[in-house]
């Protein structure tokens, strides 16, 4: 990796201090993602808005080099994905989705 | 002596008269007749009295300029007649000598002819490469936009079948099963990975970045990948360094990589026991790397196809399309090297790279990127998630660039089209209007400045569409900063 200036080194530290103090704010919005997804029977909408929101928490951490919270929410997202993909029938799309699901809430809900 | 000379200059005379047949005819200033010496009948023509007018006969003296020689190649003249005529004007008269030209006339038919034929046998040509290219477009899209088709669900087989086989609660032989679902659905994404591969060197694009890099870092790579005893089924695996290795050289690292875990790969598959044994070493300015397996070895008719597309050498029950090793060989020479074979039946087989490179210093990673004059620099970065915008900016700022955000395709054509900038960083996974429609309403606008694109995509095909769309250049999510300045100071450094 190229050398960062120490100021440049502190503004990024600082960056991923910020990012992870905003975890919880990312667990509100993963919520009211799964209520509403859980809420419907075939919802092809929220499956789309919570891959969204899997795929820049995914994006995000990974550039912060946050490599767990990375990796839980890249897998998560690829199940939404093939759910979108294959048409699977939603109770079994929440099950598959549930357990990468809990995963990441367990990570971001941990103390940093 | 010259008795004999004068002879033969005689005979040979008269030899070309009888072939020439020479005819003078004298006219004068108004082209009656006026003598003649030679044969008037070897030319069809009649018996002139004196003063008779010539002109009928011998029209081409109508309209000539008052010269004192004139020639004309070759004349058709009464009754297909080929001459070549000569007209020397002597005081009034003027003396005109055909000489017979029906073998010249026939050549430069013949001439003409050839050349007619060579002009139509050129277009047919032309035709027919035009065609050539068309079918090898059509059939390069048909692939690209096949392998895309089956990616997209095998893909999801792969996915579902992993998590069956990640599930504890199920009954075991449901994950042996699920896992042998697995297994052949990642065999099948290699080989369509392959086949893309494949069709993007014959299309020629596939994109080669030479930059400096550790070759430590190549070589743990490697050994990282083909070292775990689980994976090796038993054979031993050697890694050997030579001291005489640079720390650093200037080559694609991708590539490089993608080449050894080809040949490597190749070896674990085809060896039963024994070792399979990879040396790197540097002889004359060329990284030489040999992969040597104690494996059943390759028949001597075998090894001259061994590295043509779908050529394959079965010695046993393996699977495979025979692309590896054509698609290795030839991104060998994409980097101005070339991939060999020396194997005997029975006694395993040796694979040699050899890779001319320049050689860098370990600073030269850092301080080849020149970032002194970034500071004129404007970048565009569209980007739609905060915290990525964020850390972008610092690692461009910290380069010395001068930025601008969008945070929708919308904005950035605006701003495009408003702004005066150097370089466009785009998110190909946009809302709304999506990455690739961006650039390709860009280009179609005569937007010049490069455009990177950026994903957390793996898949190749994406990456073919936004090149084709008319990126510049493709960056994989998550950003890392040496790519990022890398990447940027490549394209920036060619646009001027």
């Amino acid at each position: 990796m190229a050398k960062l200036s120490v100021e440049a080194q502190h503004k990024l530290l600082h960056l991923k201090q910020e990012y992870i103090a905003s975890f919880p704010e990312k667990v509100n919005q993963l919520q009211a993602c799964w209520q509403k997804l859980e809420s419907k029977k075939f919802a092809v909408n929220e499956i789309n808005a919570l891959a969204t929101l899997l795929h820049k928490i995914a994006g995000s951490a990974g550039s912060h080099e946050i490599h767990d919270i990375h990796s839980a929410a890249r897998s998560a997202e690829q199940i939404c994905k093939s759910a979108e993909l294959m048409g699977v029938e939603m109770c079994r799309f929440k099950t598959d989705l549930k357990s990468s699901y809990e995963r990441l809430i367990e990570l971001l809900q941990a103390p940093a | 002596m010259s008795e004999h000379i004068e002879k033969i200059a005689e005979n040979l005379y008269a030899l070309t008269a009888r072939k020439m047949k020479p005819l003078i005819v004298a006219v004068d200033d108004e082209n009656n007749f006026v003598s003649h010496y030679g044969e008037l009948g070897d030319y069809k023509l009649p018996q002139f009295d004196k003063g008779q007018s010539c002109v009928e006969e011998l029209p081409f003296l109508v309209g000539l300029e008052d010269e004192a020689y004139v020639t004309l190649p070759i004349v058709n003249f009464n009754d297909d007649n080929v001459s070549s005529v000569n007209i020397i004007k002597i005081n009034s008269n003027r003396y005109v000598i055909l000489l017979e030209a029906v073998d010249e006339y026939q050549r430069e038919q013949q001439l003409t002819q050839s050349s007619n034929e060579t002009k139509l046998l050129y277009q047919k040509l032309q035709q027919l490469t035009q065609q050539l290219e068309i079918a090898n477009q059509t059939k390069s899209r048909f692939i690209s936009g096949m392998s895309h088709e089956f990616r997209t669900p095998i893909s999801s087989i792969l996915g579902y079948s992993n998590l069956l086989a990640c599930n504890d609660s199920l009954d075991a032989n449901v994950i042996q099963h699920a896992r042998a679902i697995e297994r052949n659905a990642q065999y099948l994404l290699s080989l369509i990975d392959n086949v893309l591969e494949h069709a993007q060197l014959e299309a020629e694009k596939l994109i080669i970045n030479i930059a400096p890099f550790l070759l430590h870092d190549l070589i743990v790579n490697i050994g990282l990948m083909f070292g775990s005893d689980e994976k090796n089924a038993g054979l031993t695996f050697n890694l050997e360094t030579s001291e005489s290795l640079p720390e650093v050289i200037y080559s694609d690292q991708i590539r490089l990589q993608q080449i050894l875990i080809n040949v490597i790969g190749n070896a674990f598959k085809y060896t039963e026991k024994g070792s399979v044994t990879v040396s790197f070493d540097w002889h004359d300015e060329e990284l030489v790397v040999k992969v040597t397996d104690s494996g059943p070895g390759i028949p001597i008719e075998h090894q001259k196809n061994i590295f043509q597309a779908y050529s394959r050498y079965n010695s046993g029950s393996k699977k495979g399309a025979g692309l590896g090793l054509s698609i290795s060989a030839q991104l060998a020479e994409k980097l101005q090297g070339k991939l060999e074979l020396k194997s005997q039946l029975g006694k395993g087989s040796v694979f040699t790279l050899m890779l001319k490179a320049k050689v860098g210093s370990a600073d030269s990673i850092i301080k080849e990127i020149d970032i002194s004059n970034n500071q004129a620099k404007r970048v565009l970065v569209v980007e739609d998630d905060e915290d990525l915008i964020e850390l972008l900016k610092i690692y461009l700022h910290e380069y010395g660039y001068s930025t601008i955000f969008a945070t929708n395709g919308n904005s950035a054509l605006q701003q495009c089209e408003n702004e005066a900038i150097d370089l466009v960083l785009l998110d190909m996974q946009l809302p709304k209007l999506s990455g690739i429609e961006v650039v390709k309403s860009l280009r179609s606008s005569k937007f010049k400045a490069p455009i990177i694109g950026m994903t957390a995509s793996s898949n190749i095909d994406d990456k073919v569409k936004a090149l084709e769309a008319g990126c510049d250049e493709f960056l994989s999510k998550p950003i890392q900063p040496t790519s990022l300045l890398t990447a940027i100071n490549n394209i920036l450094s060619h646009h001027g």
